[in-house]
């Protein structure tokens, strides 16, 4: 008797994945966990500053996006939709951490840095400094810039994915830059990554 | 514009372990959600989304226990499990027949048991309320907020650790280890640390039997009895029977652990807990380890070279013949040329190349004495 497994493929348009999801379908489960990790990994990397922290936020996102698949009404798109839910996770996760200094190991976990010893330990203490400025803004402002600034959003997707106004979420960036600019002064290390942002 | 450029970490193997944790704990939802449909529940105070929640918290430990007891060895300690409630919820897990937890809202507790049987709660942040069997011969049970342990001596309490420590004991005892002491705390009483600004009519607490050098008035601890909510009257202090310090290594492996974690956001209460394993354990690896890291937490982060001169003295006469010596060696180096002591460093260089001719630093320091 012959017997062959044909992988069944998982569903490509968001609204079909979507329905698998909500029906139970752990393939398309994963699928999606495998298709949009990438793009959250990098945000919530990139506004915490921490590869450790960062899976856990991941994780906690995910769990939130899962529960809450069935009431994805399709208003925005799926990814969008996902974004807004892993910056609701790190802002909370920020604000309740308060404006305590990063930790030095946090960014020596860097992976995939390219260049020499130097130049990647320069870069590491770049970053360091970054973010320990970066942990002294308010959670909104932090979270703003973070995403204008590193993550790379245009100032409508930052105010979309913290749910306020442009203008709210331009002054929030205006407001750390500034604050970031000030501490730059005594920082020649931080200015040099602060300069043209 | 230009954007700061920061490569988020890629690694496959990164992914694949949140991607198998995540789905455990889908998983762990879908056996929630099916018990949620035959089991009575008592009536809901939150909402359900946090419920949702607390439930999915409680089956990811349970589906997580199961799993590693059936695939343990036996005697082997079992890999940590974790809860975590959002705010607003509130969730309910078993550790067996040895314990009842209610992790209360936004609560973040691990749990692990260690092959002889002793279960440990390293509650990150948050409360838990507990009810324990009597430990009589159990193994220990204990709970760790920070830099506080609980070991329960059989009873019902509530560890909350947000925003500093606090043991509320319903009933029987419990003790209660922090920075400065060791306490009974018994059905009906509080504890809680006091901060200086606070203390000025609390009278001291009864000497413990090791005095610890506390660096930081914030974190020296007193035992006060706080009131119930029901019964507002005066807030009575009181000093507690002290008792031993730790002793025992489970106990210092604990605490070690505890100081690591400390030592990136309270470096202070950190150096306070080596300073506290390396006095109460008088032999043993975690005392050289503690004072090791004691001293690099000293010179590197609380910018004390001196003292960790004293802690790698301490070391280098306690432990002459500990693993750690070559790195407690170098870190003499480190000290004394951050204290500018040139020629005692250059000397401390010398003494590290004859004693470790091949060790870790020694090619970095024949270069530096070269030059």
């Amino acid at each position: 008797v012959g017997l062959s497994i044909v992988e069944r493929p998982a569903p490509e348009g968001d609204a079909e994945l979507v329905a698998a999801c909500v029906a139970g379908d752990a393939l398309a489960q994963r699928a999606l966990f495998r298709r949009e990790y990438p793009r959250v990994n990098a945000t919530v990397f990139r506004l915490v500053g921490s590869a450790r922290d960062a899976d856990d936020l991941v994780q906690e996102t995910f769990i939130a996006v899962f529960r809450g698949l069935a009431r994805f009404r399709g208003d925005s798109k799926l990814s969008t939709w996902i974004d807004r839910i892993a910056v609701r996770v790190v802002f909370h996760h920020i604000r309740s951490r308060g404006k305590t200094p990063i930790s030095l190991d946090l960014i020596g976990d860097l992976e995939g840095a390219s260049g020499t010893t130097d130049a990647q330990a320069h870069a590491r203490d770049g970053l360091r400094r970054l973010y320990a400025a970066l942990a002294e803004l308010s959670a909104e402002s932090r979270t703003a810039f973070a995403l204008y600034a590193i993550d790379g959003r245009s100032i409508a997707e930052v105010a979309k994915l913290t749910q306020t106004s442009f203008v709210a979420a331009k002054c929030r960036i205006w407001r750390a830059r500034r604050e970031l600019v000030k501490k730059a002064k005594q920082d020649p290390v931080l200015a040099e990554l602060v300069k043209d942002v | 514009m230009k954007r700061i450029v920061v490569d988020p970490p890629v690694s496959e193997a990164r992914r694949d372990r949140v991607e198998r944790q995540l789905f455990a704990q889908l998983a762990a939802v879908r056996v929630a959600d099916r018990a949620e449909a035959v089991i009575p529940r008592p009536k809901r105070r939150r909402g359900g989304l946090a419920f949702a929640f607390a439930g999915l918290a409680a089956a990811a430990l349970a589906v997580v226990l199961v799993t590693t007891r059936e695939s343990g060895p036996v005697g082997a300690t079992a890999a940590p499990s974790r809860v975590v409630t959002p705010l607003g919820g509130e969730s309910r897990f078993t550790i067996g027949r040895e314990a009842i937890i209610d992790a209360k809202s936004d609560t973040s507790v691990e749990w692990q048991q260690a092959g002889d049987g002793a279960i440990t709660l390293m509650l990150e942040r948050g409360a838990v309320d507990c009810q324990v069997e009597p430990r009589g011969n159990r193994p220990p049970f204990r709970v760790v907020a920070g830099d506080v342990m609980v070991v329960v001596v059989g009873t019902r309490f509530t560890v909350t650790r947000t925003p500093t420590s606090r043991v509320d004991v319903a009933h029987g005892k419990v003790r209660v280890e922090a920075p400065g002491g060791t306490w009974m705390v018994e059905a009906g009483e509080s504890w809680t640390p006091v901060s200086q600004v606070a203390s000025a009519p609390v009278p001291l607490p009864v000497p413990v039997s090791v005095p610890l050098p506390l660096p930081d008035p914030d974190i020296a601890m007193e035992p006060v009895k706080v009131p119930r909510a029901k019964k507002p009257s005066a807030v009575t202090v009181r000093a507690p029977s002290a008792v031993e310090p730790p002793t025992s290594r489970e106990l210092a492996k604990d605490a070690y652990r505890v100081a690591l974690k400390l030592e990136a956001n309270e470096p202070e209460r950190a150096a306070a807990m080596y300073r506290a394993i390396a006095i109460s354990e008088k032999s043993g690896g975690f005392a050289a380890s503690a004072l090791i890291s004691l001293a690099e937490l000293q010179i590197y982060k609380l910018k004390d070279a001196e003292g960790a001169l004293a802690a790698i003295e301490d070391h280098q006469q306690r432990f002459p013949h500990a693993p750690t010596r070559e790195e407690a060696s170098w870190l003499r180096i480190e000290a004394l040329r951050v204290m500018g002591k040139r020629d005692e460093a250059r000397g401390a260089a010398a003494d590290y190349l004859r004693e470790f001719p091949k060790g870790v630093y020694a090619d970095r320091l024949s270069n530096d004495l070269r030059k």
